[in-house]
């Protein structure tokens, strides 16, 4: 864990998820700066609005109104300057068919949303400390999904 | 295209026609000359004997008038005379006759004509010597000269006649010869006209009547097809047309008129035919039609047609093209009444359309099972949760008891939405058959389980199980639910001990099996000591969401065997269970040795 703030970009148009997301980035003791979007629109507008801001992690839900997480993610992945940003999609979805387009456009996670808190807080921990270069250059279908 | 009579044996039947009528003429021509040439001989003979009998003649008149002269002369007596004066016009009579019997042939004239001028002088010196007169029994010198010189003559005319007679005698030779043979070779000819015109009367005779009798044949046949035909088109409801196109006519078959709902005849054109298509249909008949007319094939297409009665028969025309005995095309069809299969096919349609329509509604209701009954469920977990490791929140007494039982009924709802997304899922994983080694599956499902093992001191006897021909995922599911089953429903007084044999069968043995040809079966059996069940509900543990027990004593969803039983016939086998009430139950799956799946997407 690095000593710095680790900056972190969620998409999510839940209040409740948001809220929990915070809270177990707190109970964890993760030294965060978190910028919340409420969909995908806005999560696109604050990056265009904000070139120089690099998150280390956007966390990003699917179904969002106006613009959900899949074409938030096409659009983030054609972008030069954010092409290596790390995407973990963060879902109540289980679905294969998510899951599989998520990871062809180039998602770099894939957590479904934890049913208990202390498995968020265990999530959190683990997801932060991923080494993404490592990660992203060994991944495949089966290392893409979250194992809880 | 087909013509009515084959050209080429045709053309020999007129050949041999002629052939045998140039042989007749011929013959009687021949026979002809033959019979003329020989009554031309005949006529030749018939002349020889006249000139002979008239040379004779000639002879004895010449003697009578010598005879009468020397009687004269002896007697004086010019009684005897006579026969000397008639003899003159009587020789000439027989010369003018012989000349006109030889007048054809040169040699004989010469000799006639020498013995003209001799009998003239003969004639000369008869009278001569009478008009020398002298006594009674005396001759005068120049008498007995002209005697002596008139019997020269007299031997001289006897020479010319026989000469006559030597030629006609020869001649008489040849043409009796000439006759014989021709007469032979006459009779020979018309012997071999008789026997060749009997040949031809007979091979004409024995054609005609092959002919007739494969023409008789011919018309049986033809009677036998037009039945077949007639009943055919009677029950398969196939109404028939001959349409010719040079000519523009048509002829309907009765059953054509029976599929319209008319009577035979009731209409005659095309144009009355045209009058009962389908408005909506009518460019329809029209492309079939100028293809007909131009002689191409357009065939199979489906048009509606209006009915006596008003209702609607739909009809696909056939046809193919002839040439009849005047050389006109004829179109040769048949309308196929298709009203049955064209309505079937629209119910079909109706009915996939409902059906997508119905899959379509499942697919959305595993959407919302599988995203948006999870949301707020998960959000009522993650409440308690929260609750739960909070600190400062204190719940006691009953509140406990009732918040102990609403993370309950979320947990209990949280197993139930998994278990409705395992079973939609069942449709939509990947199937892809491989060889399984079930024994190290066992294991792994043994290690699934392996905390429940431990908690009810279940054991589990497994002989050596060999391999199958599955999809993993799947197989791993049904083996994993059946055996999570009889570890949940043991008995609590009793260990539980899971038993699981296999051994291979013929389909013969299974009963459910109703397939005709005979194929290897793998039979598995899972064998409990656990409550059971009763036998009368051995089918309905295998349906959607039924259960036997309250879900106060034993947790479940009613989903787990009905997800087995699924994946048992995705792979085109049989799953059956036998129980007993408190001794055990028994799960019996058949698999196929070399299976393909069924696809059930």
């Amino acid at each position: 864990m690095s000593t710095s703030n680790m900056k972190i970009l969620l998409a999510d148009d839940d209040a409740d998820d948001r809220m929990f997301f915070e809270e177990a980035l707190e109970a964890a003791r993760i030294k965060t700066e978190i910028v919340s979007v409420n969909d995908g629109m806005e999560l696109m507008e604050y990056l265009n609005d904000n070139p120089s801001y690099q998150p280390h992690i956007l966390f990003l839900d699917i179904n969002m109104p106006r613009k959900n997480g899949i074409e938030a993610l096409k659009e983030i992945r054609k972008d030069d300057a954010r092409k290596d940003l790390v995407v973990a999609i963060y879902s109540t979805s289980s679905a294969q068919s998510d899951i599989e387009e998520t990871f062809i456009l180039g998602a770099n996670i894939y957590i479904k949303k934890p049913n208990d808190f202390n498995e968020l807080k265990k999530v959190l921990e683990d997801v932060v400390s991923i080494n993404w270069q490592f990660h992203t250059s060994g991944l495949n279908k089966e290392t893409f999904l979250l194992n809880i | 295209m087909k013509t009515l009579m084959k050209e080429g044996i045709y053309r020999i039947y007129i050949s041999v026609f002629f052939g045998a009528i140039f042989i007749f003429l011929f013959l009687s021509v021949v026979t002809f000359k033959q019979i003329n040439d020989l009554s031309d001989i005949q006529l030749k003979i018939t002349n020889t004997y006249e000139i002979q009998q008239e040379s004779q003649l000639l002879l004895t008149d010449l003697i009578d008038a010598e005879n009468g002269q020397r009687g004269f002369l002896l007697t004086r007596d010019s009684s005897l005379l006579e026969p000397f004066y008639n003899a003159d016009n009587k020789i000439k009579n027989h010369i003018q006759k012989l000349k006109n019997l030889t007048k054809d042939n040169p040699a004989q004239l010469r000799h006639m004509a020498a013995l003209s001028s001799l009998n003239n002088w003969r004639l000369q010196y008869l009278q001569d010597i009478l008009d020398d007169y002298a006594p009674l029994g005396q001759m005068t010198d120049y008498s007995l000269a002209k005697i002596s010189e008139s019997k020269k003559i007299m031997d001289s005319c006897r020479a010319q006649i026989a000469q006559i007679r030597k030629i006609e005698f020869d001649l008489l030779k040849e043409r009796k010869r000439i006759n014989n043979q021709q007469i032979q070779s006459t009779s020979i000819f018309a012997l071999i006209a008789m026997l060749v015109s009997l040949l031809i009367i007979l091979i004409a005779f024995y054609k005609i009547d092959f002919d007739l009798r494969r023409l008789r044949r011919i018309l049986k046949e033809l009677n036998i097809s037009n039945e077949k035909l007639n009943i055919a088109q009677k029950a398969g409801n196939i109404g028939q047309w001959v349409w010719n196109i040079t000519n523009e006519t048509i002829i309907f078959s009765d059953q054509h008129y029976k599929q319209l709902g008319y009577e035979s005849g009731e209409y005659q054109t095309l144009d009355d035919f045209f009058k009962l298509v389908h408005p909506e249909d009518v460019v329809l008949v029209e492309r079939i039609t100028n293809a007909i007319v131009k002689e191409e094939l357009d065939e199979g297409i489906v048009y509606r047609m209006i009915k006596k009665d008003g209702s609607i028969i739909y009809l696909q025309s056939y046809y193919h093209f002839v040439e009849d005995e005047n050389g006109d095309t004829l179109a040769v069809g048949v309308n196929n009444d298709v009203t049955k299969d064209v309505m079937h096919a629209q119910d079909l349609e109706m009915r996939n359309d409902s059906l997508i329509r119905a899959n379509n509604e499942l697919a959305s209701f595993n959407y919302i099972a599988s995203h948006d009954l999870q949301e707020p469920l998960r959000k009522i977990q993650m409440f308690i949760s929260r609750i739960d490791s909070d600190e400062e929140t204190i719940i006691a007494g009953r509140s406990a008891n009732y918040f102990g039982k609403i993370k309950d009924a979320a947990n209990r709802m949280q197993i139930l939405i998994n278990d409705l997304l395992a079973f939609s899922r069942l449709n939509k994983t990947d199937k892809i058959q491989e060889n399984i080694d079930l024994d190290v599956m066992l294991e792994n499902i043994q290690q699934e389980w392996s905390q429940t093992i431990e908690e009810k001191k279940a054991v589990i006897q497994i002989e050596e199980l060999g391999n199958l021909v599955g999809v993993p995922f799947l197989i791993q599911t049904l083996f994993s639910n059946i055996i999570g089953n009889s570890l949940k429903y043991s008995l609590p007084d009793r260990l539980p001990i899971i038993k699981i044999s296999k051994r291979t069968i013929s389909s013969q043995e299974i009963a459910a099996y109703d397939e005709e040809d005979e194929i290897q079966f793998h039979e598995i059996k899972i064998e409990d000591n656990g409550i059971g069940f009763d036998n009368k509900f051995a089918e309905k543990i295998f349906q959607l969401f039924q259960r036997l027990h309250d879900k106060n004593s034993y947790a479940g969803t009613g989903i787990g065997l009905a997800i087995c039983k699924k994946i048992v016939e995705a792979h085109n086998g049989f799953i059956c269970a036998e129980g007993k009430p408190n001794i055990g139950a028994q799960f019996i799956i058949h698999l196929p040795v070399t299976s393909e799946l069924t696809v059930t997407k």
